[in-house]
């Protein structure tokens, strides 16, 4: 089980998460961590409350009870425009971009809560990641393919310079080569920059390449954990699911 | 008139109390909002001046109506405003958004003070016209006094009227539309009709109100009909409760005695009493919207009256033999009835061939072929993005396929709507179970059965001791769908009130009360805890082998395991591999494909 | 020739008029989700600041006008902030918030009456003039009016579609939890759109007031004529609302000159029919969404 590591500056600790939609129990007493560096993956199939825990963490869910920390503080309670200011980031699965705006738009619009002044270094850097971001910058994030929203997405995550990174499903609906590319760019931004994540994803095989640790999360609860080595090992997972 | 000053105060509440009760019909029954309750109204008393107006008008120029007695003014003041009525909502009534409503009502509302002010040939313009008094069969009302009996009486009517309407399977038709609509349409039942008639019935029973209030002032004026009316008898019938009718009738006598009151505080100037009045009920609807927004006397409260305690003893819970003498029975085809179920031997119910769909450039559906038996549990999954919500979106007609087509019972279901498809007999159960959450557990499963002739608002009327019959048994089948699934004893407990597991509970009672023979649940076992899920579970296996045909989109493949007969695994829009559950499972290339590689 | 030259004259004025209360009720609307017929009350409050500033106070026009737009923003915010955000919070339903609106709508107004009384007032002090374009007669506060309406439209589209905070209202309507995910304050947002639009339909109080009157239920037709537009021309843009609007008010205008004014009633009447049926988004698609 976890330790819940208070005050060493983890960059995140949930403990005894439970939130639920009105009367629909959504997660019960959820306990995981991330720590300095690491990919965490949670696993789990369509419904188990894979979402949930990501909204509950950053704040977005109003029905929730349990103790989140991040970085030494603790977030509990605190609303996601802060917890976005903090650094830490939020990609959701469905829609991660605003369709009705330019590309470079919504990049800016990422960095919204922090207004770095360093805005335009910055998204040239993104752009240096995501060279077809920058062919496209002035087109309709609408109009662009699965492929380079997600990119766009990755990229408004990014322009924060976050921490902390909550990813939810980055590769969904995305042909295989691209799903792969994300990947790969998801695993090189924690290489280069030490930022940590946690990321929920239905691609079992892909997510554990990244990973270092995984959670197995089914019907709200947190059914395992076992390191992303162990994972990789089995030969399915249907006793998981 | 003549006659004493007390009784022109009880009339004037009268025609309030009318508005009021009327009016609840369509906003707390059916949940609708009109804007144009002063319309109506207004509507109905000109029609009446109109048409029983003699001799000169006050610009001097002849009167243009056939000058009828009063009861003819009183008929064409209903015909009109019954008629203005579905004028008005139908167009709103196909989109289940109420803001169409309000913005049609609104410009109703408009086009009707405008036409009443400025169209001085039929109106009389801002000046109005005079009206013959209230008057039948020779006998003429003269005095408030004699008027308040005939005035009482019209009240106590169309209270009456609202009062059966609502407590008719109609009225509980009304009440699902507000809770969920579209959970209303999945069980096989159309909206359109009862909301557009709900809003005529409105219209003609303010009308007719009005009519009666021109006759009784023996004049009508523009200014009588303004937005704060409207918004006068929406307070009396939101702080009075939405669907309590008595509630609505003390709200109105309440606040329309405010105005008298006032008029009668010796601080207050005499023009100030009106506007008073107006600052009180309106922030008392403010409070009450923050604060209580089910009303001072919530419906459930008289909902719970209706039904007896002692009706509704404690009955075990599930037991299979039961689901299966009660649910077999009544719909089971000419098949052999085994415990054992062998769907491959019995024809297929159901068949999709080459379901084909795209989104944009995405292709969700891809060429899906497969066959649903009797008595068999075909489980649909794969990964998210698969297309399996889809598949159960074009069965239901909720979408329509680019190409293929579906066959239930040997019929096509092409170009029908999830109405039409449950009336066919295949229902779906929704991932969020769209339990209504208002009403009671009881009604929620009444709300299922089909063919109701209590449904239909003229029979409400015409007969309604057939009506009452098909009432009693109606509730005795939805009694007993709720034995079936283990939870009678919560039969009269207000849905909202229930646990989520138990909820999930009375949306399959309600779905076996449709009698379909097709179920498709949508992830049936989400969102409770492993005792209700099993529950549902043992639930699910027991309606298959009472000759059930069912399909269940699942991704907890646990659930998959104990459930399914046969599992089609579905990627990307295709059917990649079809065969038992253990033949799936050990498939090297699925677990790839469903885990990724 | 003349005549319609006149009429094409007054048609632009009110539809422009049209269109600001349009864009300003659309703003609200299509960002809150919420049907504020409470607008009505910011209105007629704005038209009884200028009176107060200009005319109780006897100060500048140009006061009275900059009372009228902050007393409605300020107003508008109110209403948001104090009633409609603890109801959202506590999960209230659509029409139970319409409902409160309502009653804000009715008190508000009723409270106007009390305070000022029920006479109307009079905001002179315009230095009018009548102007003539040719053969075309107008003066010089119609034109100021049809002039300042155009321009606010204007300036609050480029401010939804070039600033950092427009773009935030843009993101909040269309796509709000993704708005929450990169960290703009919907709550906030919201009382930003309820001051703008509520400043919006305050300017055009102003020029009621000082054009005509102020008077305690000045605002509810403005307000429905605004509503009428945004559903007219199209909900998914300022400019389908402003579009809506401005054909309201050319409609109007129009059939008093063809028509009786009447019959031109039933024919916007009729339209509004026809377009719930059949577009139900409005006359003006916009993929854009501004």
């Amino acid at each position: 089980m976890d330790l819940a590591k208070d005050h060493s500056g983890t960059p995140l600790t949930v403990s005894g998460l439970s939130a639920r939609y009105g009367k629909r129990v959504v997660l019960t007493d959820v306990n995981l961590h991330v720590d300095e560096g690491e990919i965490v993956t949670v696993l789990g199939h369509n419904g188990a409350g894979k979402t949930s825990l990501l909204q509950s963490i950053m704040g977005m869910m109003r029905d929730r009870s349990g103790v989140v920390r991040s970085f030494g503080h603790d977030i509990s309670r605190r609303s996601y425009y802060r917890n976005v200011a903090a650094g830490i980031s939020m990609t959701p699965a469905e829609s991660p971009v605003f369709r009705p705006l330019s590309v470079v738009t919504n990049l800016r619009l990422g960095a919204y809560s922090t207004s770095p002044p360093d805005l335009d270094d910055r998204l040239n850097e993104i752009f240096k990641i995501f060279p077809r971001l920058r062919e496209r910058r002035d087109q309709l994030a609408g109009t662009l393919s699965g492929g380079e929203q997600r990119m766009l997405a990755i990229g408004m995550a990014i322009v924060n310079r976050p921490r902390l990174m909550l990813l939810d499903e980055p590769s969904i609906g995305l042909a295989p080569a691209t799903a792969a590319m994300i990947m790969t760019e998801i695993a090189r931004l924690c290489s280069t920059t030490g930022v940590s994540i946690l990321l929920v994803d239905q691609n079992v095989r892909s997510a554990l390449r990244l990973s270092s640790r995984v959670y197995y999360l089914r019907m709200g609860k947190i059914i395992l954990e076992e390191s992303a080595k162990a994972a990789r090992a089995r030969d399915h997972y249907w006793d998981l699911f | 008139m003549g006659g004493s000053y007390i009784a022109d105060l009880a009339n004037q509440i009268t025609f309030l109390v009318a508005l009021a009760v009327s009016l609840n019909l369509l906003l707390g029954f059916a949940g609708q909002m009109s804007m144009a309750t002063a319309a109506f109204y207004g509507l109905g008393a000109y029609t009446c001046a109109i048409m029983t107006a003699q001799g000169m008008t006050l610009t001097g120029a002849a009167v243009i109506g056939p000058g009828w007695p009063f009861l003819g003014g009183l008929a064409s003041a209903i015909v009109v405003s019954f008629v203005g009525g579905l004028v008005v909502a139908a167009p709103a009534a196909r989109r289940v958004r109420g803001d169409y409503l309000i913005l049609l009502t609104l410009a109703f509302h408009f086009l009707f003070v405008t036409i009443a002010s400025s169209w001085v040939g039929l109106t009389g313009g801002p000046n109005g016209i005079v009206v013959p008094p209230i008057g039948f069969f020779g006998y003429e009302i003269n005095t408030t006094d004699q008027a308040f009996w005939f005035l009482l009486a019209w009240a106590a009517f169309v209270s009456l009227v609202c009062w059966w309407i609502g407590r008719s399977p109609f009225g509980r038709l009304l009440r699902g539309i507000r809770e969920d609509e579209i959970a209303i349409q999945a069980l096989g039942k159309r909206t359109i009709a009862p909301k557009s008639l709900a809003f005529a019935m409105t219209a003609a029973m303010a009308g007719a109100t009005g009519a009666i209030s021109a006759a009784y002032m023996q004049f009508v004026a523009p200014t009588t009909y303004s937005l704060d009316l409207a918004i006068l008898v929406a307070a009396c019938v939101a702080l009075g409760g939405p669907g309590n009718i008595l509630g609505s009738v003390v709200a109105a006598i309440v606040i329309g005695a405010l105005r008298p009151i006032l008029e009668n505080v010796p601080s207050l100037s005499s023009d100030s009493a009106v506007p008073w009045q107006t600052v009180i009920y309106g922030s008392i609807l403010v409070a009450g919207m923050v604060f209580r927004p089910r009303g001072l006397l919530p419906e459930g409260l008289i909902a719970m009256r209706r039904f007896p305690r002692e009706a509704i003893s404690a009955v075990p819970r599930v037991v299979q033999a039961t689901l299966l003498k009660t649910v077999g029975e009544r719909d089971q085809p000419a098949l052999a009835k085994s415990s054992v179920p062998s769907p491959m031997i019995a024809s297929p119910i159901v068949r999709v061939r080459n379901l084909s769909k795209s989104f944009g450039g995405l292709q969700a559906v891809k060429d899906v072929s497969f066959d649903l038996h009797p008595g068999e549990i075909v489980a649909l999954i794969g990964p998210n993005g698969a297309g399996k919500s889809t598949i159960f979106n074009l069965m239901t007609g909720a979408i329509r396929p680019d190409q293929g087509e579906v066959t239930l019972h040997g019929q096509s279901l092409a170009g029908a709507d999830p109405c039409a498809v449950a009336r066919s007999g295949m229902a779906r159960y929704f991932q969020h179970v769209r339990i209504l959450p208002g009403l009671s557990a009881l009604n929620n499963v009444a709300i299922g059965v089909p063919r109701q002739a209590g449904e239909n608002l003229a029979m409400t009327f015409l007969a309604p001791m057939r009506v009452a019959r098909g009432e009693a048994e109606v509730r005795a089948e939805a009694l007993r769908q709720l034995e079936n699934v283990g939870i009678a004893p919560h039969a009269n407990r207000t849905a909202q009130d229930l646990a989520f597991g138990q909820q999930k509970l009375v949306a399959f009672a309600r779905l076996l009360a449709t009698g379909a023979q097709v179920l498709l649940l949508d992830e049936p076992t989400s969102g409770v805890d492993p005792q209700a899920a099993d529950q549902i579970i043992a639930l699910v296996r027991t309606l298959a082998q009472s000759g059930k045909s069912i399909c269940i989109v699942e991704h907890s493949l646990h659930v998959v395991s104990e459930l399914a007969d046969r599992i089609l695994f579905m990627n990307a829009g295709a059917i990649m591999a079809e065969g038992t559950v253990e033949a799936i499972t050990t498939r090297p290339d699925l677990v790839d494909l469903y885990f990724g590689t | 020739m003349n005549q319609l030259l006149q009429l094409i004259a007054f048609g632009i004025v009110q539809g422009a008029t049209y269109a600001l209360l349009a864009a300003s009720f659309w703003l609200i609307y299509a960002t809150t989700r919420t049907f504020h017929l409470a607008h009505s009350v910011t209105y007629a409050v704005a038209g009884y600041a200028a009176f107060v500033i200009s005319v109780q106070l006897g100060l500048s026009l140009w006061l009275g006008a900059f009372a009228s737009v902050i007393s409605a923003a300020a107003v508008g915010c109110a209403i948001d902030a104090i009633l409609y955000r603890p109801m959202r919070a506590r999960g209230a339903s659509v029409l139970s918030i319409f409902l409160a609106s309502l009653g804000v709508a009715a008190a508000g107004a009723a409270a106007l009456q009390l305070i000022f009384g029920p006479l109307v007032k009079q905001v002179p002090g315009f230095p009018n003039a009548t102007l003539y374009l040719g053969s075309v007669t107008v003066t010089r506060l119609q034109v100021l009016t049809a002039f300042c309406a155009a321009a606010t439209i204007f300036l609050v589209f480029l401010f939804i579609t070039r600033t950092r905070t427009g773009n935030a209202i843009t993101a909040v309507r269309t796509n709000p939890t993704m708005a929450m995910a990169v960290g703009i304050p919907v709550e906030r947002i919201s009382v930003l759109v309820f001051g703008i639009g509520s400043a919006m339909a305050g300017l055009a109080a102003f020029f009621e007031t000082i054009s005509f009157v102020a008077y305690p239920t000045m605002g509810l037709q403005p307000v429905m004529f605004g509503v009428i537009g945004v559903f007219l021309g199209g909900i998914g843009s300022i400019r389908g609302a402003a579009l809506g609007g401005f054909v309201l008010g050319f409609l109007l205008v129009f059939s008093g000159l063809f028509l009786s004014q009447n019959l031109g009633v039933i024919l916007v009447f009729a339209v509004l029919l026809v377009v719930v049926v059949f577009r139900p988004e409005g006359l003006l698609r916009s993929p854009s969404g501004a």
